[in-house]
């Protein structure tokens, strides 16, 4: 194969900073090959992958030092304009990268910047619309559609543009499992069909692990490790320490290997996977060792007392369209509980009824004997504290202190109260150092503690925060989930989480309820809850890959939730 | 928007068609004072707005935003009318005969306020029935630098995604206790400060992500000689519509020149 693109030793600084983005980075793609970027948040992934189409060094400035070859050509005489045509760039943010008041406009967009005829723009628009199937919405307006929908018209709109060399930055780190699932369907399409040279930047290695030829682990600006998928994944441990989480069919076969003896073969297909535990397992399974086995899982705690208590909770947007048909469900005081859905499921929904942003249509919600109807947003915040996905979405103060201040000085707290407060609160989350900070100038993970003090001091009962892990990666995903935890056990604050990732709602929960178009179709323990695959799969939602695995292998009894319990059941086997 | 809009004659004009028309509506507004006439072009536009396939609903949904500031300026004009020679004075606003209340000052009022919503519908009205795109080919047609001709259309095709983003900052500030329902002005600016500052935060990420995106799309590959795959044309219904257009325009400012269209014009016609 030949090498279509060479980095010799490019080190890159952002404008204003010591420290190298990117640094001393040696490496060869080839053509036609498709290479799986991934490695912590400010690892450098995005920088990399921005200096292929100019956007750094010229969007940004900063000093750029050493050579980027296209086809052996040094690419800085080219122009950003110049090099979108030759590596074609999807970014994270679906809505955000859409521009143009239609479907067709949008995929139009990069020919008609070409100067291509009108007759060629027609034909692109014709080819790569239908190529992710979305020729029923040319005429649509792209911000009206799911998030899923508007990444395939943005991978639409990059295809349109027929680039020699993809680049797709985390294209569904924003999306749900369905549109991240579209999603991947197409990059598989692309990769099958087009033998382009893909690189992916993606923290859901298990997602795509099976269409890569190469993974590249990136670390504090370095490259760490550079190979095949199966030369990189035996590191799993290391890469577990720089927050990359290998996928846990790949987990629990290293482990076995190392801890049993046993010679799982690593492999990056599920079904393969599947195979290859189904000939491990004996023909007949030892079930009153697995039976015992079970009794040793993870327990969830259990709570009878109630706090949030919904009844026939009907709720409509406009007076056409009903959103919750009819929710029965009630929420224990002291419980850890997730809320899983596609988008659209009515997820946020509900929990904005929980504090009195939308008040039923019908039905009922109380919170700690207060009816939700009855009650203005302001007095249902003492109880309810609701922090949004987006912390930038409530941060206005040019001080942290005066961040945190803010929900209790609206509630009308006396000075002493409030400063009392904000000092447990601050010490209890670790940012006592950063209270005279500008908010602004701190990361994104620091501001998401300070949204989630800033709900915290005004002492609520309940918290609710709105998809946490969405757009981080692994280590912050846990990092931030570690301190709702925190927040359950020490202050026996009731959590609800709205998540994506069921890994995370299956390790902290002690209760999931699953949504689907406005109704709940299943509630109970994680294990109850991913024990009903069918159902689950007939809503787009799956099971941690884990489950699955041991499910698709003829282990359905018990139901193991992570790869400790899946180890631990395995090791049975053979005795 | 729904089909009926969509295939509304307002909607198959020209764009720089519905732009004069936008134009007209504004200069006409500005030029007649009487509130009978007004309520009549008013209710013009509501004939407008229906031919176009908008409901009644969906007027009163445009319209019911509005009231606070009809009552405002119906209220704030009081100051600044002039109450015509003897004319009787019902009474004072302000003990010392101090703005005085008078039958032209009312009319005056409730003039400004009618047209006021008068040019809040001829906005929203053109502006939904002209698509982006249609606004871009307009500026382009107008040697408009292609560079600022798509700027404006985007920043046009960002407006509901913004609004969005606004309602995201006041529910999240409400759910920290934040009231926006205060009477006192000062207040109430103050009120909005927390959603002010994250608004513009977020406009500014916007804005850089967006300017990254394009430029990822080619857009400054040769923007002087990129190709548009639409095109505008003017047909016969546009020339109809900008003849009539033009001399509306002309009859109002001549009748206007002549001393028509005063305060109690219909009713000093009416009584004479």
């Amino acid at each position: 194969m030949q090498k279509i693109i060479k980095f010799e030793d490019v080190t890159y600084f952002y404008p204003g900073t010591e420290v190298p983005a990117i640094k001393d980075i040696n490496l060869s793609l080839n053509e036609g090959e498709i290479v799986l970027i991934t490695g912590p948040s400010g690892a450098g992934k995005t920088t990399l992958c921005s200096t292929l189409n100019r956007i750094v060094p010229e969007a940004y400035e900063g000093k750029l030092t050493g050579r980027i070859l296209f086809w052996d050509e040094d690419i800085s005489k080219y122009s950003i304009g110049q090099m979108a045509f030759k590596a074609g760039m999807l970014f994270q943010d679906p809505s955000g990268q859409l521009t143009n008041p239609t479907v067709a406009d949008e995929v139009a967009f990069g020919p008609e910047n070409k100067g291509m005829p009108v007759q060629r723009v027609e034909e692109l628009i014709s080819e790569y619309v239908g190529y992710v199937h979305m020729e029923k919405f040319l005429e649509r307006s792209p911000q009206a559609l799911s998030g899923g929908q508007q990444q395939s018209v943005a991978y639409a709109s990059v295809l349109a543009m027929e680039p020699e060399v993809y680049v797709l930055d985390e294209p569904t780190s924003n999306l749900d499992p369905l549109g991240s699932d579209l999603v991947f369907e197409l990059m598989r399409r692309l990769a099958a069909e087009k033998k382009k040279t893909v690189v992916i930047v993606e923290h859901k290695i298990e997602k795509i692990i099976d269409m890569v030829d190469r993974i590249i682990v990136m670390n504090k600006g370095s490259i760490v490790y550079d190979g095949t998928p199966n030369e990189v994944l035996i590191h799993y441990e290391d890469l577990k320490k720089i927050g990359v989480l290998v996928p846990q069919a790949n987990q629990i076969f290293q482990k076995m290997n190392l801890e049993m003896g046993t010679n799982f073969t690593m492999t990056t297909s599920f079904e393969e996977a599947v195979q290859e535990l189904h000939n491990y397992l004996p023909d007949k399974l030892p079930v009153s060792r697995m039976e015992e086995a079970g009794k040793h899982f993870k327990k969830p705690n259990v709570y009878t007392e109630p706090i949030v208590q919904i009844k026939d909770l009907h709720f409509s947007y406009t007076p056409e369209v009903e959103v919750l048909h009819g929710i029965n469900l009630e929420i224990h005081k002291g419980e850890f509980l997730s809320i899983v859905g596609r988008n659209g499921s009515g997820k946020t929904t509900i929990v904005k009824c929980f504090n009195g942003l939308h008040k039923p249509t019908s039905g009922s919600v109380i919170v700690n004997g207060m009816d939700t109807k009855e009650t203005t947003v302001a007095e249902m915040s003492r109880n309810v504290g609701y922090c949004f996905q987006n912390p930038d979405h409530q941060i206005f103060s040019s001080v942290v202190l005066d961040e945190l201040r803010y929900g209790p000085q609206n509630l009308h707290w006396d000075e002493e109260e409030i400063e009392a407060t904000v000092n447990e609160v601050a010490s209890m989350l670790v940012i006592e150092d950063i209270l005279d900070e500008n908010p602004y100038n701190l990361s994104k993970g620091q501001r998401q503690s300070i949204a989630v003090a800033s709900i915290l001091c005004m002492k609520p009962d309940v918290l609710i925060v709105d998809e946490p892990t969405t757009g981080q990666d692994p280590t912050q995903s846990r990092a931030m989930m570690d301190m709702m935890a925190k927040l359950n056990k020490e202050l026996g604050k009731t959590i609800i989480v709205i998540t994506h990732d069921m890994s995370i709602a299956a390790e902290y929960s002690d209760r999931i309820v699953a949504m689907h178009q406005g109704e709940v179709i299943a509630d109970g323990t994680p294990r109850e809850v991913f024990a009903q695959e069918e159902l689950l799969h007939s809503s787009n939602l799956e099971a941690p890959q884990i489950t699955r695995l041991l499910q698709h292998a003829g282990i359905s009894q018990p139901t193991v939730i992570d790869v400790d319990e899946a180890f631990e059941l395995l090791s049975q086997m053979k005795l | 928007m729904n089909a009926k809009i969509k295939n509304s004659f307002l909607y198959s004009l020209d764009p720089r068609t519905k732009m004069l028309m936008l134009l007209v509506l504004i200069v006409i507004g500005c030029s007649i004072m009487d509130p009978l006439i007004t309520s009549f072009m008013l209710l013009c536009m509501y004939i407008l707005y229906r031919a176009t396939g908008y409901t009644g609903k969906q007027v009163w949904g445009i319209t019911k935003p509005l009231l606070l500031a009809f009552v405002l300026f119906f209220v704030l004009n009081f100051p600044f009318a002039t109450p015509a020679p003897g004319e009787e004075v019902f009474f004072y606003l302000i003990p010392g005969n101090k703005i005085p209340v008078t039958l032209t000052t009312i009319s005056s009022g409730f003039a400004s306020a009618i047209r006021f919503v008068f040019f809040i519908w001829g906005a929203d009205l053109i502006t939904t029935v002209t698509p982006t795109g249609d606004i871009v080919l307009t500026l382009n047609k107008a040697k408009c630098p292609p560079e600022a001709a798509i700027a404006i259309g985007i920043a046009f095709s960002y407006i509901p995604v913004l609004k969005g983003e606004i309602g995201n900052v006041i529910e999240a500030q409400k759910s920290r206790g934040a009231s926006f329902e205060s009477k006192n002005p000062i207040k109430k600016v103050k009120a909005y400060i927390p959603v002010i500052v994250p608004g513009l935060f977020i406009s500014i990420l916007k804005g850089r992500e967006i300017a990254r995106t394009i430029e990822a799309r080619g857009f400054t590959y040769d923007p002087t000689h990129r190709t548009y795959r639409k095109d505008i044309s003017f047909q016969a219904k546009d020339i109809v519509v900008m003849l009539f257009l033009v001399a509306l325009l002309v009859a109002v400012v001549y009748l206007k020149s002549q001393g028509w269209f005063y305060t109690t014009f219909v009713l000093d016609v009416l009584t004479k």
